[in-house]
């Protein structure tokens, strides 16, 4: 079994995806909340909608479906809704949806969807599943045919700004990152890659095929398995994509991994989690007024539950706020919740859109946030990182990834696992680890060196973080010359190197730093056409006449001869004599 | 037939020649000077030399070897004179499927053709020889003749015209005589091709203000020309009140308002942070009045939304001293809170207000790159945006202004891609402000006489700001590190035309919008270049011929001395020999010269600093004055020192050691400046403008008075002084010889302060090189 991950490195790659992607996906959903709304008004309306999409129709399907899955996965805050029993499932898939929302210490809003299809089957059986109700039937055959264990798949346009806005939910680095386990049965990993990302792409409409061997690694210990956990509950929100472009961060992902259907996990099923994650900044979306609503946010407030979904709430994290010092909710929250997030105990108002009392008496909900504190000062997450090239010149450079750990006691064991392109020549003996000025010995480091044109290199350190440290890792690199033809097409824009990323293992966080833009020496591209029209034109005429000038010899041409001379030549040429 | 097919089916031999046809013949006679007679001949590949008194020699051979030997001994006989019946020509013929074959090669020879040579008279057409090795039938052998004998006549044919072409037959510089004659005419007519270059490389230069010889500047990035932006902004009088605000602050703490400016930054949705710098001044700045340098600066980081922290620009604001820049600030911070709530940032736009100028930019700077390049002390930054793209700089101290300039010249004579300029020069054309630069408008009446100056004056004031090569404003820090940039100052004038405060807002709001469009960093237009105007550019393809012809005469009086140098003088017998004997006494007492003043050189380049402290306890000076003093002393004292010493060594200077010497310093001084003038053309041409003439005249025989007085008033120092006058001059700011002085001594502290604080290079280079190099011709003019 083997992971693979890619950070695509390309900014082509990532920009592309990321849009394309975001435009698809987000007219789905958005088209299949508007379908939420008209199906109850008029049903006339749904059904000449209906056509348009797939995912509508599946979705008209399952109405009637009402079950709720048992959720206990720690990293959720559904972890404490009402649980109902598993076994009392029916059908053999279920769709659930939840938007999770925390208003952030700078006064922005972090609003998190998720989407999450359970299906009780096995792919891995050997028996050809063939029948789809609300699993996407093109996932589910690409995880039947390339044995996938587990697929990560993420599009982020963004970075996450530890500093401002603290853990999110599901951590991701900006553009596209994909990730998978393969079954043990699997032999030829890299030709299942190879294939895997080029349907990916298809499926995805994202470039997601200009990952290559160049850009994949390997890695040894960080990115295991998340394994088989348990299931989550979500609820139903509905998406307005112009106001999403209005984000300060954006990031839409797609998980896929078998979940145990039960305690003793004899039988597992399923699960895909389709997530969206997005940042309302205070100041661009929120013209600088501590006040967040619904339908300040997506231009819509909520007037009824999901029908199809089996649950669908809105949590607010109310941590921070336990007496409604900090903000105040309207309408106040009926339920409360509390949920471990990465080990830190947090709270939520819970808002059932299932159930009728949460519209009120005017059929809508429009929830409102309104900020009674205006300090927005900056956060001291526990754990954050930040990254940047040191240096000047096109010939080396150093590239520094500075570990904050701000506990005041407590020191965690991180694995930071970074990739670099091969056209960066990493000198590995000059790789320190400092922390507070001394040498911090890594206790275990995996290196791979790179190979020109084949593979990057790879580098896995598990550091120990001392408390209310900053732990700093340089290395120092050499830009390699490309060939011309391996230029992007806009080489002076620079060249990225993927983001490293730590891995805090006694509760799992993972945390990704800024992407480096790294410039190599570039050569001038309007050169050839420079060659072609100055210097032929300057060795053609200016040097080609002064060489003739130079070294041909020159005599002066006789005059051609008289009439009487050219006759007599003929006459002499007929006589077989030398002419005159 | 066994082998190689000699004969193609379209009638074509190996070499692709026709039966019939003879090989290329080259001859070349007289080769030899000492022999009677002597030729040497080319036939296709076989290559004979014949010497008439001496056996004859074959050179290469590639078959025919017996016939081109007869022909080049014929040749060699005619070149000795003797008298003859006939030109005797020989030819080596085969025959191969019925057909003869002329003037076989070796390929064809060794193909197992019968072959036959013959040589033959051709005037009387008498068979001088004929031979033959192989088995032929009888009834070829007539036409196997017949076809030897035309070729031998044809090739007799071309004979006499060989003879005569014989010496034309070379090219200029192939034909040692032609090459002679060259080499002579160069050598007579040096000194005038010299004074004639170094007029039309002056001539050339001051042309290049001119403006129908210049270019237009156009927008080559496309990501910022066709892309339409709207300027929006309208606080410029919020700006102005935040300003206020500001210099109140200030002059309360006096010095950075940081706390203030980290509470107004965060106000308006930036991520603050602050970075604190101390640097000690190798000795004090009187200018500035400041030697050990404490400060702050504070700068504000506009995340973009949805980008991921890869890319930057910056807008900066220095903090001055007293009621300078307040405006900038102001402005700054009102540009921030408007730029804040936009949405379409693709990159992160970091707003700094930098304390002490140029130095608390270096600091920022370094901190940001992480290097230390000139030793000076400062906190590590906690906030970075990604590799930064460009920068603008901005001095403000006026509610409005009448015009904006433009700042280019940056570290080292490094100027931003031109595109920033163009950038700058269509937003004010746009939006309607008044643009400068060099303080100087553009004006379009470029064929008078006045409008010429005037672009003359633009062009010159840049030429000299570039050769200073130091920063003109805190933009220039950034080009070292690969960031365009540039200053913009706003300046405020007694015109009627005002611009106000919204207006700047609105064009730097252009400005980055348009940066913040760029997919890649600017590099589509020049980096080389001069600006007659804002609206004209000189290209480097334009400017450096005007360097290359003062480059030209190095190379000219070089070669000159080279021949002077080979030339056997002409009682001597044996040339080489001589000078061989002459030389290599020389050795010595070139390399003696050159290492005293490179060591003079360095004493320059580390003593002034080195000494400052004694000099001050035993002078009356300030520290400033005692480190300049001490400079021009060392300089000075360099005149008297090298020119005696190569005696000591060795002994009489001989005229061909300094002949050695000076051709070793011409080729110095050629190097050193063509590589100064493609960094920095600027100071590159100035310098070759004094030194050339300089390096051209000087020899141990002209008059020793009025030549030392040239040599000195055209020394490094001296162009320097002279360049303090006529920069005061350009600005239209003439000083007195009094305050010039003055000035001059400033120069000198600054240019050495600038290689210390920001590691300018103009001090080490004249000081390491330029000046030693002109030691050398001192040395020379003194040569005994």
């Amino acid at each position: 079994m083997a992971a693979y991950r890619c950070s695509s490195a390309a900014v082509l790659v990532i920009l592309c995806s990321s849009w394309v992607f975001l435009v698809s996906n987000s007219q789905g959903t958005t088209q299949a909340g508007d379908h939420h709304a008209t199906a109850a008004d008029s049903p006339q309306t749904a059904e000449q909608t209906g056509e348009q999409l797939a995912s509508e129709e599946r979705w008209e399907a399952t109405e009637v479906q009402k079950a709720i899955i048992d959720d206990t996965e720690s990293n959720n805050p559904g972890a404490s809704a009402p649980e109902i029993p598993a076994s009392v499932t029916q059908p053999k898939d279920d769709f659930q949806e939840e938007l999770v929302i925390r208003p952030l210490h700078s006064g922005d809003v972090y609003a998190s969807f998720q989407f999450r299809t359970l299906w009780e089957t096995d792919f891995m059986r050997g028996n050809k599943v063939s029948h789809y109700r609300l699993f996407p039937k093109s996932l589910g055959q690409v995880i039947s045919k390339f044995s996938v264990r587990e697929l990560h798949i993420s599009f982020t346009q963004g970075y996450w700004r530890t500093m401002q806005w603290g853990q999110p939910f599901l951590p991701s680095p900006p553009g596209a990152e994909l990730w998978v386990w393969f079954q043990d049965s699997v032999t030829d990993v890299d030709g299942i890659w190879k294939e895997l990302t080029n349907v990916l792409s298809g499926i995805f409409c994202a470039s997601l095929n200009f990952i290559d061997s160049t850009n994949t690694v390997q890695p040894s210990a960080s990115f295991k398995p998340l394994g088989v956990g348990n299931g989550t509950a979500g609820l139903a929100v509905l998406l307005k994509s112009e106001k999403l472009f209005h984000s300060s961060f954006h990031s839409q992902a797609v998980h896929i991994r078998p979940v145990c259907q039960d305690w003793e996990c004899k039988t597992t099923s399923w699960e895909l989690r389709q997530t969206l994650n997005v940042v309302f900044d205070l100041h661009t979306s929120g013209q600088g007024k501590r006040e967040w609503s619904l339908f300040k946010m997506f231009s819509r407030t909520l007037t009824e539950a999901c029908p199809l979904a089996s649950s669908s709430k809105i949590y607010i994290d109310i941590t921070d706020n336990p007496q409604g010092e900090q903000f105040e909710l309207s309408p106040a929250p009926s339920l409360l919740s509390q949920a471990v997030v990465m080990g830190d105990r947090r709270t939520f108002s819970v808002y059932d859109l299932t159930q009728q009392v949460t519209f009120g008496t005017v059929r809508s909900l429009n929830l409102l946030i309104r900020w009674r504190s205006s300090d927005g000062d900056m956060l001291r997450p526990l754990l954050h990182a930040e990254r940047y090239v040191a240096g000047y010149g096109l010939q080396t450079g150093e590239i520094h990834t500075l570990m904050y750990n701000n506990h005041p006691y407590r020191s965690f064991p991180v694995l930071l696992l970074d990739s670099v392109p091969w056209y960066l020549r990493l000198y590995i003996h000059t790789l320190t680890v400092n922390s507070k000025g001394k040498d911090n010995k890594p206790s275990y480091i995996h290196y791979q060196p790179s190979k020109d044109r084949v593979r990057p290199h790879l580098l896995e350190m598990l550091v120990q973080l001392p408390p209310n440290s900053v732990t700093e890792v340089t290395v120092q690199f050499e830009r390699a010359l490309l060939k011309w033809t391996e230029y992007t097409p806009d080489p002076n824009h620079g060249f990225y190197v993927g983001f490293p990323c730590k891995e805090e293992s006694s509760y799992f966080v993972r945390i990704y730093t800024e992407p480096l833009l790294v410039n190599l020496p570039t050569p001038d591209f309007s050169m050839p056409y420079n060659v072609i029209c100055l210097t032929c034109t300057v060795v053609a005429v200016g040097y080609g006449s002064l060489y003739n000038l130079l070294t041909r010899s020159f005599q002066i041409e006789e005059p051609s001869p008289g009439l009487a001379k050219r006759i007599a030549n003929i006459i002499r040429k007929m006589r077989g004599v030398p002419p005159l | 037939m066994a082998g190689l097919e000699l004969l193609s089916d379209q009638g074509y031999r190996l070499d692709g020649r026709k039966p019939t046809e003879l090989r290329k013949v080259q001859a070349r006679m007289g080769v030899f000077a000492q022999a009677d007679g002597s030729a040497y001949l080319e036939q296709g590949n076989t290559k004979a030399l014949a010497v008439v008194y001496g056996p004859h020699e074959i050179l290469q051979s590639d078959g025919g070897n017996y016939s081109v030997c007869v022909n080049a001994a014929t040749l060699a006989v005619i070149d000795a004179g003797i008298p003859m019946r006939d030109y005797v020509c020989a030819c080596t013929v085969g025959f191969v499927d019925d057909t003869p074959l002329a003037d076989l090669c070796y390929a064809e020879e060794s193909g197992g053709v019968s072959s036959l040579a013959l040589a033959l008279l051709p005037r009387g057409g008498q068979i001088a020889l004929l031979q033959m090795d192989a088995r032929l039938h009888q009834d070829h052998l007539e036409t196997l003749i017949e076809s030897a004998m035309t070729a031998c006549k044809g090739s007799s044919v071309s004979r006499p015209q060989d003879c005569v072409k014989t010496h034309n037959n070379m090219g200029l510089l192939s034909d040692p005589n032609r090459r002679q004659a060259l080499i002579s005419l160069l050598t007579r007519l040096n000194a005038p091709i010299c004074v004639v270059c170094y007029l039309a490389g002056m001539a050339w230069f001051m042309g290049l203000a001119f403006e129908p010889f210049t270019l237009r500047t156009y927008m080559s990035e496309n990501a910022m020309g066709s892309t339409m932006v709207e300027e929006r902004f309208p606080a410029g009088e919020r700006a102005l009140a935040t300003g206020r605000e500001f210099a109140a602050h200030k002059k309360k703490v006096d010095g950075m308002p940081v706390d203030w400016l980290v509470k107004t930054m965060q106000a308006r949705g930036l991520e603050v942070f602050t970075q604190s710098f101390s640097r000690t001044l190798p000795f004090p700045d009187e200018n500035r009045e400041r030697y050990l340098v404490k400060g702050t600066n504070v700068y504000g980081i506009l995340r973009a939304p949805r980008a991921p922290r890869t890319e930057a620009l910056v807008l900066s604001a220095p903090c001055s001293p007293g009621d300078n820049n307040n405006q900038a600030v102001g402005l700054l911070l009102g540009l921030a809170q408007y730029f804040r709530n936009q949405i379409y940032w693709a990159k992160d736009i970091i707003f700094l207000v930098n304390e002490h100028d140029l130095i608390g930019m270096q600091a920022w700077l370094e901190g940001y790159h992480h290097t230390n390049t000139t030793g000076m002390d400062w906190s590590p930054l906690q906030g970075r945006g990604g590799s930064i793209q460009a920068a603008l700089s901005l001095e403000l101290s006026s509610d409005v202004i009448t015009s904006l300039d433009l700042v280019l010249e940056g570290l080292n004579g490094q100027l931003p891609n031109l595109d920033l300029a163009n950038l700058f020069y269509a937003f004010c054309q746009k939006i309607g402000v008044l643009c400068t630069i060099q303080g100087k408008l553009q004006r379009n009446d470029w064929d008078t006489v006045s409008g010429y100056s005037h672009a003359v004056q633009t062009m010159m004031l840049m030429v000299m700001k570039q050769a200073s090569g130091r920063p003109w404003g805190d933009h220039g820090l950034f080009l070292r590190y690969h960031i365009e940039a540039a200053t913009i100052k706003g300046i405020n004038s007694f015109r009627q035309y005002k611009t106000d405060a919204t207006t700047v807002g609105r064009l730097l709001e252009g400005m980055y919008r348009k940066l913040n469009n760029l997919l890649e960093r600017l590099h589509q237009s020049y980096f080389f270049y001069l600006m007659p105007s804002l609206s004209h550019f000189v290209s480097i393809g334009y400017y450096m011929p005007a360097f290359g012809l003062l480059a030209v005469i190095l190379l000219l009086r070089a070669l000159d001395l080279w021949v002077q140098l080979v030339t056997p003088p002409p009682r001597s017998e044996d040339g080489i020999a001589e000078v061989d004997q002459q030389s290599s006494p020389g050795v010595l007492s070139v390399l003696t010269p050159l290492v005293i003043s490179h060591l003079t050189g360095v004493a320059l380049y580390m003593l002034p600093v080195c000494f400052q402290e004694m000099a001050v306890e035993h002078f009356p000076v300030s520290d400033t004055e005692a480190v300049v003093l001490t400079a021009i002393a060392i300089y000075t004292a360099g005149l008297a020192l090298p020119h005696n010493t190569h005696r000591f060594l060795s002994d009489e200077g001989t005229e061909q050691g300094w002949r050695v010497l000076k051709l070793v310093a011409v080729l110095y001084l050629a190097v050193l400046l063509g590589c100064t003038a493609l960094i920095n053309f600027s100071l590159g041409f100035i310098l070759a403008l004094t030194l050339v003439p300089v390096a051209a005249f000087v020899t141990p025989h002209v008059p020793k008075v009025p030549s030392a007085f040239i040599l000195v008033v055209l020394s490094p120092a001296c162009t320097l002084l002279f360049s303090v006058f006529f920069f005061q001059e350009l600005q239209e700011m003439p000083v007195s010889l009094q305050d010039g002085w003055l000035l001059y001594l400033s120069v000198i502290s600054q240019g050495i302060l600038d290689h210390s604080l920001y590691g300018s290079l103009v001090y080490p280079l004249i000081a390491l090189l330029v000046y030693p190099c002109w030691l050398i011709f001192w040395n020379i003019l003194f040569w005994k």
